[in-house]
């Protein structure tokens, strides 16, 4: 059976949203899709901001896969009528529609007793004052935080030419994306690069000594032109705050993405897809992805759900990647943290190399780095010859 | 359904079309796609329309084309 809306509104202009809106044109979808985003600049391409945009000279650019013939409504959104399924704008009123998907996704978490003049990257108008900073002179920058934004950021900086010292709690570099391998192996990439980094060790202040910053770390005073935050980021549900939606971690969702209330019912005609959805696990939990490629598969899941079929999008394998230090690093499966890496092939004169974890088809997991076709091969389940 | 090609300004070397609809996409050593030739016109079938889906830089497009067969704009896959 259809379930399909005649129209719906969206927040949120993003990678989920497109496939969500294309995915359901493709599968006869002849409503209306309304969408709203509060960034002026949306849709716009986040992976390159950390890397390509800051090193060129361009301007953010327009999606090209923003689907054709969607307008957006530059507004934000304020709060939901979570039973009337009405959005409420900052601007241009309210809007109701037969189904709400809440596409916010999520925005850069601040460091506490954060001063003002911190950097941090995670839209289009962070990643111009960043690069505007960096071309007016600036000769170093302190990274705080060594996730893959903060790493791939380290690379593009440590490129540009700038004397960049990263600092995070985390033993190593990308603890998260890693599942806590690779650790020393990362950090010999940012060394090679001339990257400082201190691991294992908390910030304890920020403070702005003109014309320079000062960091302090276990008592040791670092010093540059620019401090960047990139610890993390937090679902944007403020605006959700009064919905009687269960906003703990994110949207808290069902598995295929129906929005839950406080009382743990569903809401009716209320979904949520991409980074700002916690999805229901097997075993219970609520987990929230921070990854493009589940962002995509959510939005073509709902369009399927809509559509009245049963959709396979969500029994794929996480799949994420990052651009660091001249290596293209992949990874396929859920990383445990428990059990050691396998290298399984390696070419040292291109930095390539393929790593296995788990041995089953159920908990196999791949790394790789500099090895697109290897990898490939090895999480299609295919022999790593030819 | 037009005729499959793939960005090389957009493709960032994932190889992930190639991972799942080889019968039509082939990769270079360092990922980049490209769509094996007499293969154009397979995007109807379910495993390109899964790569298609899964490329994280929507790289993979198709052209439209007339009655005449000539091609008319590009569109982005849908």
């Amino acid at each position: 059976m259809t379930h399909m809306p005649e129209r719906v509104v969206v927040i949120g202009a993003s990678v989920a949203s497109a496939m969500l809106i294309e995915r359901s044109r493709e599968l006869g979808f002849a409503g209306e899709f309304i969408v709203i985003d509060s960034d002026p600049n949306a849709p716009y391409d986040r992976p390159p901001l950390s890397k390509q945009f800051l090193l060129g000279t361009g301007s953010v650019e327009p999606a090209e896969w923003w689907p054709e013939a969607t307008p957006i409504l530059n507004a934000k959104a304020i709060g939901l009528l979570t039973d009337k399924r009405t959005v409420l704008l900052d601007r241009l009123g309210e809007v109701a529609a037969d189904a709400v998907v809440i596409a916010t996704g999520a925005g850069s978490i601040r460091l506490p007793n954060e001063p003002a003049g911190v950097l941090s990257l995670r839209t289009a108008q962070d990643a111009l004052s960043l690069r505007n900073a960096v071309d007016a002179g600036a000769t170093s920058a302190i990274i705080v935080g060594a996730g893959t934004i903060g790493a791939e950021l380290a690379s593009t900086l440590a490129q540009r030419g700038l004397a960049v010292t990263v600092v995070d709690l985390a033993p190593q570099p990308m603890q998260r994306f890693f599942s806590g391998h690779l650790g020393e192996e990362a950090k010999a990439w940012m060394h090679q690069a001339g990257v400082v980094t201190h691991f294992g060790v908390a910030v304890e202040s920020i403070q702005k000594t003109d014309p320079h910053w000062a960091v302090r770390i276990s008592g040791l005073d670092l010093h540059a032109d620019l401090v960047i935050s990139a610890v993390g980021a937090r679902p944007n549900t403020e605006w959700l705050t009064y919905s009687e939606l269960d906003v703990s971690n994110g949207v808290r969702c069902t598995a295929d993405g129906k929005s839950l209330l406080t009382t743990g019912e569903i809401a009716d005609g209320i979904f949520a897809i991409g980074d700002v959805s916690a999805r229901q696990a097997e075993d219970g939990t609520f987990r929230r992805f921070e990854s493009w490629t589940q962002a995509q598969r959510h939005g073509a899941a709902l369009a399927e759900y809509f559509a009245g079929f049963e959709s396979a999008e969500l029994e794929q394998a996480p799949y994420g990647w990052t651009e660091q230090f001249g290596r293209k690093v992949q990874v396929h499966g859920m990383l445990p943290s428990a059990g050691e890496l396998v290298q399984v092939y390696a070419a040292e004169e291109r930095n390539a190399a393929l790593y296995r974890i788990g041995s089953t088809e159920e908990d196999v997991a791949w790394i790789g780095v500099n090895a697109p076709r290897q990898f490939s091969r090895a999480s299609m389940g295919m022999s790593l010859l030819s | 359904m037009g005729e499959l090609w793939v960005d090389g300004g957009r493709c960032q070397g994932h190889a992930r079309c190639w991972a799942l609809a080889p019968e039509t996409f082939e990769i270079d050593e360092e990922g980049y796609a490209h769509v094996i030739p007499g293969r154009e016109n397979s995007g109807d079938e379910p495993n390109v329309r899964k790569a298609i889906r899964n490329c994280p830089e929507r790289a993979i497009l198709e052209r439209e084309t007339n009655d005449a067969g000539e091609k008319a704009s590009e569109v982005s896959a849908s």
